[in-house]
């Protein structure tokens, strides 16, 4: 009986080393990623909630990449950008920290990210068996005095694109 | 006993032989969920075709649209996807727009093949999916992507050869430091190198350290043609102080570098800075934009920054160095480069930040000039034109012939008749 257990094993231990692993990923979120009116103060640094990222990754390392349309907020109205429009000096930040999660050894990090139109790293983590890693994402802008103020009906605005990967 | 020992054999045999299906959902999953995240694969030939699944876990229809894109990678690792003609014309997928409900699956065919001319290629199958609230933002809009990797390999011989362009130490958190080495892959394949670092004085050994996995038994991945970090993390004695030799050594493939390097009561004297930012843009005209930012303890001082526009990750386009004199810690600093006008194509920008022979920093970002080439996906309608073209041809062809051979006879005919 020992014997046929023990080969039994052995056979499905060897078909897991040959087997190709299935990995597999998926990201919820940003909820209540919409951020719209958000105020920034004249000169300072003014922050407001980016919504709630949530990534599962099964027996899969991954990394959470971030990247916008635009250097920096530019001049928007009526759903489009302004031609040769003003747009802020300082760039966005997306700040991500890790409030929650399940599964064993899931434990993803979060990042403060410079955003431009390169990719830049928010989140990354080891992944594993039922492994989900919960993210507040804070959006951190910083302005200054020599920024203008825009006319009534416009606004800066910015288009985040967040990627999620495996890791290499 | 012998009979169960021939079922078992059959058993293990058939376990062996059979590829295992592919996993539809993930338990615990959120949100969409593609399967696989990740292939890599060693192809007997060039061609490769596999199956992808998309899964909604979300109590919401979204619309997912799916592209194909070359991959590469950051200096730390990250993957970036870059638009290319390359990877557009060689593979292609049997949907690239459809919505999905909450609970929905969708099955999607990926078929091609590695160019005749290349060893190897490197792309990813990008969903881009949204719900109808998530692009309304008057301030910020949000999109969402996900990347399914691939890592492509055909048949051999390859060539697995590693340059390490660097080796340092920088100054970490308290009282750490971080040794590191710049590999770069010289190679026609991707390479997962393992390796160490030692710190020595005069020849004694101080320190020997393994560079660290990128997961459990799995060192990262270096794609052909760029460079990646590899890292290790020492806690110096706190009087150390003077001037040490670094020394890096991968396996898998083999390379070696040294450097030598210099402490102070445990601190490592070594500038270090950050691109924090690099933009590009395409309207009238590409332009880009970094921020360089001075996060050492020094001041960082005759450093470069370095643009190169690279056609398809193949032909250098464009290079611009703007010298940085000096910049003091925690400063940070802008530069803009308007390459000029470049012929249309998928283009790479590189920023490259460096100080002496010291590589800090390295950044990747994609742009694409003028249209997308024809798509790959494309191919068969051709392929069908040409046919039918073919086809007509060959009636015309047949009908003049015969035809002409036909009067030939009657008019021989009649000839004879007379």
């Amino acid at each position: 009986m020992r014997v046929r257990i023990a080969v039994v094993v052995a056979v499905v231990f060897l078909a897991m080393l040959k087997a190709q692993p299935v990995l597999a990923v998926s990201m919820a979120g940003p909820t209540s990623a919409t951020v719209s009116g958000w105020s920034l103060s004249s000169s300072g640094t003014s922050t407001i909630s980016g919504g709630t990222l949530t990534v599962s990754a099964l027996l899969s390392s991954y990394t959470v990449t971030v990247q916008a349309d635009k250097s920096t907020m530019s001049e928007f109205t009526g759903g489009a950008y302004v031609s040769g429009g003003k747009r802020l000096g300082a760039a966005l930040h997306v700040i991500t920290v890790r409030t929650g999660g399940s599964g064993l050894s899931c434990n993803g990090a979060g990042q403060n990210a410079t955003v431009g139109t390169g990719v830049v790293t928010v989140a990354s983590g080891p992944g594993g068996v039922l492994c989900s890693d919960i993210y507040s994402v804070t959006l951190s802008q910083t302005t200054a005095i020599s920024d203008t103020a825009l006319v009534p009906g416009h606004t800066y605005h910015i288009i985040l694109t967040y990627t999620l990967s495996g890791g290499l | 006993m012998r009979r169960e020992k021939v079922i078992l054999t059959v058993l293990a045999s058939a376990l062996l032989a059979v590829p295992w299906p592919v996993r539809a959902q993930t338990t615990g999953a959120v949100g969409l969920e593609i399967t696989p995240s990740q292939t890599e694969l060693d192809l007997p030939g060039h061609s490769y075709e596999t199956t992808l699944t998309l899964f909604n876990h979300d109590p919401v229809t979204y619309k997912v649209d799916l592209s194909l894109e070359a991959l590469g990678h950051d200096l730390d690792g990250a993957p970036e996807y870059f638009p290319s003609s390359v990877v557009s014309n060689a593979f292609s997928l049997s949907a690239t727009s459809f919505s999905l409900a909450q609970d929905q699956k969708k099955q999607i065919l990926l078929k091609g093949a590695i160019p005749a001319a290349a060893h190897s290629i490197y792309f990813g199958v990008i969903a881009a999916y949204a719900r109808p609230d998530q692009q309304q933002g008057s301030s910020v809009e949000t999109r969402t992507r996900l990347g399914s990797e691939f890592l492509l390999r055909g048949p051999k011989p390859w060539t697995q050869r590693l340059q390490i362009t660097d080796v340092g130490v920088l100054p970490g958190t308290g009282r750490n430091a971080t040794l590191y080495a710049i590999a770069k892959n010289v190679g026609n394949v991707h390479v997962r190198p393992t390796g160490t670092v030692t710190v020595s004085k005069n020849g004694r050994r101080i320190a020997r350290f393994a560079f660290a996995l990128n997961a459990a038994h799995k060192p990262g991945a270096i794609i052909p043609g760029f460079a990646r970090r590899l890292t290790a993390v020492w806690t110096p004695p706190a009087d150390l102080t003077g001037t040490f030799t670094v020394t890096a050594t991968t396996q898998n493939p083999a390379a070696a570098a040294s450097k030598t390097v210099s402490f102070r009561n445990g601190k490592a004297l070594a500038p270090d800075a950050k691109i924090v930012n690099l933009s590009v843009q395409n309207s009238s005209g590409v332009v880009v934009d970094s921020q360089v930012t001075n996060v050492g303890t020094g001041a960082l001082t005759g450093a470069k920054l370095t643009f190169v526009a690279t056609q398809d990750g193949r032909f250098e386009r464009g290079r611009m160095v703007f010298p940085i004199a000096s910049l003091a810690p925690g400063a940070t600093v802008e530069k803009r480069w308007s390459p000029g006008p470049l012929p249309d194509g998928a283009y790479q920008i590189t920023a490259t930040l460096e100080q002496g022979g010291t590589l800090l920093d390295q950044r990747v970002a994609g742009v694409r000039v003028g249209a997308a080439l024809t798509s790959g996906a494309r191919t068969p309608l051709l392929a069908i034109a040409g046919v039918l073209l073919a086809l007509v041809l060959a009636v015309v062809l047949w009908f003049l012939f015969f035809r002409r051979r036909d009067e030939d006879r009657e008019q021989r005919a009649g000839s004879r008749a007379v």
